[in-house]
């Protein structure tokens, strides 16, 4: 099956919110008391009830002018997933569809893909010991919909199809805007499965990594030191048997023992 | 709107002043969207930046209260450059119309037209020149001094550059900027359209500020075309549809007057509204009056009396007097009131001085509140600070249904109507607003029957058959389909009309039918067409647009006569009937038939029908006498402003506005505080996404109130500086009526104005919220406490007592304040 | 006079309770591990009510290592932690375990191998415990991503380690099992390989 991907385009959003209502709505999510702390991002940050969220950043221009950028913050769906490489439960999977799902009966919350994704996605509530994301909207992708926050939005900022279509659609529009738009998330971790194309560079957005990869210690730990885990042991072992086999027990010989200790 | 939702993707350049639409009406973003993914530009003109500026290729900030300076400053710049579209403004205006002499203006009249005494106008001199024939004297050329086209220019000669600047607070440069990229659409073939909402409306200049819109549309040629008009986004799904079916003090359904006192025949009343012309080529549509007076009181009572019976049972007013929402609040609030049905509202956070509307409710001796739920107006006696002891008011809640609850349709800006089907159940004791209605009907004609009265007939002939009566004799189930018929309108005798015969009791296909002799019924002529012996029209679901310009004609209907674009007839070539946008038509003339949208009464092309059908001349009137506040436009300071004078005139405010504030009139919640060091700072309301209208229905959503759990003030850094307000503090906002604690979002959205040499702060505030739904108010045992809380009260305890000199909407978006930090 | 198939005791009951109640500790904690680290070893989850159950196991179990390892490190600190010029020498000949040598370095009651065992399995098991803690009890913000590759890092020394303790304990060095279970080993076995601990008569001691 074709890769689907989703593609944010913040040149069309205005920052309404349907997206992150819809989420919530979608996925049964709860809402926790809030307060306003001088912005209209709320709830301030991403949790284990908000998957999908909207941030607002404003941005000087100019003498006297602003620019007001608004961003669909949700799971990226890395082709290179930090968090499904190091989930040692399985929680965390691709799908067919390329995306990264999530099976919260196998999730033991280690957290370890928390820390291991660079756009800081995965949150984790300890009251249920289970860590939380945005799945694409899995159990409507596996009834032919589309993910609710794309179905919820009016001006067509968030759009989903199959890759090839959606990647054209979008190298397009980047050409179309000629320099007021900035395609992200095509250049790292393999391609994510949800595009951005941005009013403003990624540096004036907040939370926005710039150059996001797969940790370093990610790296060192599955791709070295996994393969190391058993091998070194698995050669003690061996070394031990060959020892056995070669030097044989160091047995204590009575003989010896006896001189030695009259000596 | 004249134009509908999806025609905004077919205009070239979208100005969207006095509304927030990419927030408030998020779903119109669609359109604009493709219209700007064609390479349509938009303009943002607002005193803070929005969500609608942010993705506008220009964003000019203005001072609130400011927007006739600066459409008179664009009008004066089209006019100056002569970029008018001169064929459409010859044929389709009342530019040529030669004008009373002795007609003054406010630059040679001391900031008034001529004709002012106390606070209303005699409109003598507002007139045209007539002919010997009966007909107005014109001048094609437009070079009479005289003619409305020189008068026009002489009127917003005054309008410099300079002088908006200084009033408006706009650089110059972006005036410029706005003024050149809007007067492009005047070419043929191009089309400009205005978007506004209650930022246009909410001032005591309000309808002068959609007048400056029409004619800067009417000079351009935008009015008719696709992607042009001057489109009200609605603050409410059926807004439009409350206003077509008259739920005003002055309107019958279908604008159809209402009756003073003084008409005491139907004839007499008929003979007042039916306007008559000597024009030659004029439709003049509105001389068809009778026939829907005489349809609508057919629908009212039937065929058991005399059309003038019937006239004799309609309610009358006073004339000249005054019934809107001020003045009830006004008489309410000193004790003239007995009763009040608050239905489907939230009076005491929607209405201006929510001190006075609060206050107004406890000197009634009842009151029934019809709502969802509770809100703060049922249930003002006990708001915070009052003393439940001291209120005499006796309140009933009526819990009715929401729109998802009930079968019916709905009338959106496009004037589309929509039939909608009933979802679920209304939960508990809930009824639809119809059956409410019913059921009061019947136990009032019941004691009418029984103890008679005055005008009891009005009452107890009334014609209400929707369903069938019980035991009682009372409807309590309503057929909402026998209402949509009786709306449309039945033969209620055999006719044959242009050899057709139409039986009694068919329904009737379109308004052109209608009969004055009473052998027709209609509950409102716009919405004759709706409902024919084809079916319910509302409820047709055809998504298939042949027009390739986005009318989707057979998707529901929208009046008259399921015309999609008003004035389409504008769109067109007087002469050769061909379209001004070829690329874009929205009517096209096939040989012998218009094809395209319903057109608006034009005939065949090049015999020189006017296509403004519903004005007497057929002419759209750039020189309009019908307002009470002059034929043109005029800068008048809001009724609270920072400045000691109006730049422009002597005039300081509107002077045809009716005033509470002086001596005798009013009280302190009336009070108007202006050019007052006490209260410097201006101050706007607005609405968010996340909350509807006072919150009532989303405050308690807790997936909404998660998103904005708290009334805020916008602030600028350079006012917060000032004021030694942080991001995110509490802050008190007094005006001279009121005060709130609001968050402060400090913000460079707002920028302070410099306005003639002096800084001037704006401030906003959105009026979603109310006491209800606190942490801190009273829960009595029973009572539902929300899932989530919101903080903040309504910004309508600070908005001004006054209204606009046509409408009497009050001026929320414009007033004078203070704040500072809570507590300091 | 005490002949050599007399029993010295080397362990007392306090050192051998201490010896097991780290080892079954590190057992569990590496069963636990392992069952959550490996998909092939979920089944292991099974036993302990699944993926949760056994990530709650293996994070109180390592709590249950810390003091283990404080007790452990007693045990050493009494013997003596290591004498570096003999230790050295020690280690440049394997112990003697690798090769013929004639000439071994005598070891105390623990020889530098042993010590050095102590060493990995206290310095390690602190490492464990502190990055244990921070991934259960801090929020999994990036830094926290080095304390996986840590933890896991101590797993392969320590389990390299515990192997070849394992052997050696066993069938490497027959007889020196009976320290850890009985306590007592027969005493040429100890003349043999704790000669220095026999010489200063700490077994006589011990032997009592």
């Amino acid at each position: 099956m074709a890769r689907k991907i989703k593609l944010f385009d913040a040149t069309k959003c205005t920052g309404c919110r349907a997206c992150q209502l819809a989420c919530k709505q979608w996925n049964n999510l709860p809402a926790k008391q809030t307060e306003n702390r001088g912005s209209y991002q709320n709830p301030e940050k991403l949790s284990p009830t908000t998957w999908a969220l909207i941030r607002f950043d404003e941005v000087d221009s100019g003498v006297n002018g602003v620019k007001w950028l608004f961003r669909h913050e949700a799971c990226m769906h890395c082709t290179d997933a930090a968090c499904v490489k190091v989930c040692s439960t399985g929680a965390l999977y691709k799908t067919e569809y390329g995306t990264v799902a999530l099976d919260s009966g196998k999730c033991n919350g280690c957290k370890e893909c928390v820390s291991a994704c660079p756009f800081g996605i995965p949150q984790y509530d300890p009251s249920t010991q289970k860590v939380y994301k945005c799945d694409m909207c899995l159990s409507r992708l596996d009834n032919g919909l589309e993910p609710a926050c794309v179905k919820a939005c009016p001006t067509g900022a968030l759009r989903f199809g199959d890759e090839d279509e959606i990647m054209s659609a979008a190298r397009e529009r980047v050409a179309e805007l000629d320099g007021g738009g900035y395609l992200y998330g095509d250049k790292f971790v393999g391609g994510t499965g949800m595009l951005y194309i941005l009013q403003e560079k990624p540096t004036l957005y907040s939370h926005l990594p710039t150059a996001p990869s797969v940790p370093t210690s990610v790296i060192v730990w599955k791709d070295w030191l996994k393969p190391l885990s058993l091998i070194a042991p698995g050669g003690v072992l061996a070394a031990a048997f060959l020892h056995y086999l070669i030097k044989g027990p160091k047995v204590v010989e009575e003989s010896s023992l006896d001189k030695k200790g009259d000596a | 709107m004249t134009n509908h939702w999806n025609d905004l993707a077919n205009s070239d350049c979208i100005l969207i002043m006095g509304s927030n639409a990419a927030s408030n009406h998020p779903i119109s973003f669609k359109y604009v969207t493709m219209a700007r993914e064609r390479g349509g530009k938009l303009i943002s003109v607002d005193p803070r930046f929005t969500q609608t500026s942010s993705k506008a290729d220009i964003y000019a900030p203005l001072r609130s209260g400011t927007d006739i300076a600066f459409l008179g400053g664009m009008i004066k710049y089209i006019l100056d450059h002569n970029l008018i579209h001169t064929s459409y403004v010859q044929n389709y205006t009342n530019a040529t119309y030669l004008v009373n002499p002795a007609f003054r203006m406010p630059g040679e009249n001391n900031g008034l037209f001529s004709g002012l005494t106390g606070n209303k106008y005699d409109k003598a001199t507002w007139s045209f020149q007539t002919e010997a024939d009966g007909t107005a004297r014109k001048d094609l050329s437009m070079k009479d001094p005289n003619c409305v086209y020189q008068l026009l220019k002489k009127h917003y000669a005054r309008y410099t550059l300079e002088t908006v600047s200084r009033i408006t607070g706009t650089p110059k440069d972006k005036l410029e900027e706005v003024y050149r990229t809007y007067a492009e659409t005047g070419k043929p073939g191009k089309a400009g359209t205005i978007m506004y909402a209650m930022g246009y409306t909410q001032h005591t200049v309000g309808t002068q500020n959609i007048r400056a819109m029409s004619i800067i549309q009417l000079l351009l040629g935008n009015i008719g075309v696709a992607g042009g008009g001057v489109n009200a986004l609605r603050g409410e799904a059926n807004v439009q549809g409350s206003t077509d079916h008259a739920l005003l003090f002055h309107i019958l359904p279908g604008y159809l007057k209402m009756p003073t006192a003084s008409q005491e025949t139907l004839a007499a009343y008929n003979t007042a509204f039916t306007p008559t012309t000597k024009e030659p080529d004029s439709l003049n549509w509105w001389k068809n009056y009778p026939k829907y007076t005489a349809s609508l009181l057919r629908a009212y009572y039937g065929m058991g009396c005399t059309l003038d019976e019937a006239y004799g049972y309609l309610p009358k007013i006073d004339g000249g007097v005054n019934y809107s929402w001020l003045t009830i609040f006004d008489k309410m609030y000193k004790g003239k009131i007995e009763g009040f049905f608050a239905w489907g509202q939230n009076a005491a956070c929607s209405g201006a001085s929510s001190n006075k509307t609060r206050n107004a409710l406890g000197n009634l001796e009842w009151m029934v509140n019809v709502n969802l739920f509770d809100n703060e107006t049922g249930s003002f006696w006990r708001a915070p600070g009052t003393d439940p002891s001291k209120i005499k008011t006796e309140v009933f809640l009526l819990p009715c249904a929401s729109s998802i609850e009930k079968e019916g349709s709905i009338t959106n800006s496009s004037r589309l109507m929509q039939w909608r089907y009933k979802a679920v159940d209304p939960p508990g004791e809930a009824k639809p607003d119809g059956e409410i209605i019913s059921e009061l009907y019947c136990r009032i004609r019941k004691l009418y029957e029984k103890e008679g009265g005055p005008f009891a007939e009005a009452i107890t002939r009334l014609s209400w058959n929707y369903g069938m009566p019980d035991g009682n004799g009372c409807i309590r189930k309503l057929d909402v389909h026998r209402i949509a018929r009786e709306i449309n309108g039945y033969f209620l005798e055999d006719r044959t009309i242009d050899n057709v015969t139409y039986k009694k009791g068919t329904l009737v296909p379109s308004f052109a039918l209608l009969q004055d002799d009473g052998s027709t019924s209609s509950g409102n002529w716009l919405y004759c067409n709706s409902y024919t012996e084809k079916g319910n029209m509302a409820a047709r679901r055809n998504n298939h647009d042949r027009s390739g310009i986005g009318l989707h004609s057979d998707w529901a209907w929208s009046w008259p006569v399921n015309r999609r674009i008003l004035y389409n007839g504008a769109s067109v070539d007087p002469k050769t009937g061909r379209p001004w946008d070829t690329k874009r038509p929205v009517i096209v003339w096939d040989g012998s038939n218009w094809v395209g949208d319903v057109p608006d009464g034009v005939a065949p092309p090049g015999n020189g029908r006017k296509p403004f059908i519903m004005k007497p001349n057929g002419l759209a009137s750039i020189f309009g006498p019908g307002l009470a506040d002059g034929p043109f436009p005029e800068h008048y300071e809001p009724f609270e402003s920072p400045l000691q004078k109006n730049i422009i005139s002597p005039q300081m405010i509107n002077p045809a506005i009716k005033r509470w504030d002086r001596e005798g009139t009013g009280t302190a919640v009336d009070s108007r505080a202006t050019a007052d060091n006490n209260f410097p700072i201006v101050c706007t309301t607005f609405r968010l996404t996340e909350h509807w209208q006072t919150g009532l229905m989303t405050r308690w959503q807790p997936w909404l109130a998660e998103m904005q759990p708290e009334v805020f003030i916008e602030i600028s850094p350079e006012l917060a500086k000032i004021k030694g307000i942080q991001n995110g503090e509490m802050v008190t906002v007094k005006s001279i009526r009121g005060s709130l604690d609001a968050v402060a979002i400090v913000t460079r959205r707002f920028r302070p104005f410099s306005i003639d040499g002096k800084i001037v702060h704006e401030v906003g505030i959105p009026w979603n919220f109310g006491w209800a739904t606190t942490k801190l108010r009273q829960y009595a045992q029973g009572d539902k406490k929300p899932d989530l809380f919101t903080t903040g009260d309504s910004a309508n305890l600070l908005t001004p007592f006054i209204g606009d000199a046509n409408t009497m909407i009050p001026e929320s978006k414009a007033f004078m304040v203070n704040i500072t930090k809570k507590g300091a | 006079m005490i002949t050599s198939e007399e029993k010295v005791r080397v362990f007392t009951v306090y050192e051998r309770v201490v010896h097991w109640y780290l080892a079954l500790t590190v057992f569990l904690l590496l069963i636990t591990g392992l069952g959550m680290m490996y998909h092939s070893f979920h089944f292991v989850s099974i036993l302990f009510g699944g993926m949760t159950g056994i990530k709650n196991v293996h994070n109180y179990t390592g709590i249950a290592l810390i003091p283990a390892i404080l007790m452990v490190a007693g045990v050493w600190w009494r013997e003596g932690l290591f004498d570096f010029s003999t230790d050295i020498e020690w280690f440049k000949k394997a112990g003697g375990y690798l090769w013929s040598v004639d000439d071994v370095p005598k070891s105390g009651k623990f020889n530098p191998g042993q010590k050095l065992y102590f060493f990995v399995i206290i310095s390690f098991g602190a490492l464990m415990a502190a990055t244990g803690i921070s991934m259960w009890w801090l929020p999994g913000r990036s830094p926290i991503g080095w304390m996986y590759t840590l933890h896991a890092f101590g797993v392969v020394v320590i389990l390299s380690f515990m192997l070849i303790h394992i052997y050696l304990g066993t069938i490497g060095v027959p007889g020196s099992k009976d320290i850890v279970f009985s306590g007592y080993v027969q005493r040429r076995w100890c003349l043999h390989h704790c000669p220095k601990w026999m010489q200063r008569g700490a077994a006589g001691k011990a032997g009592k």
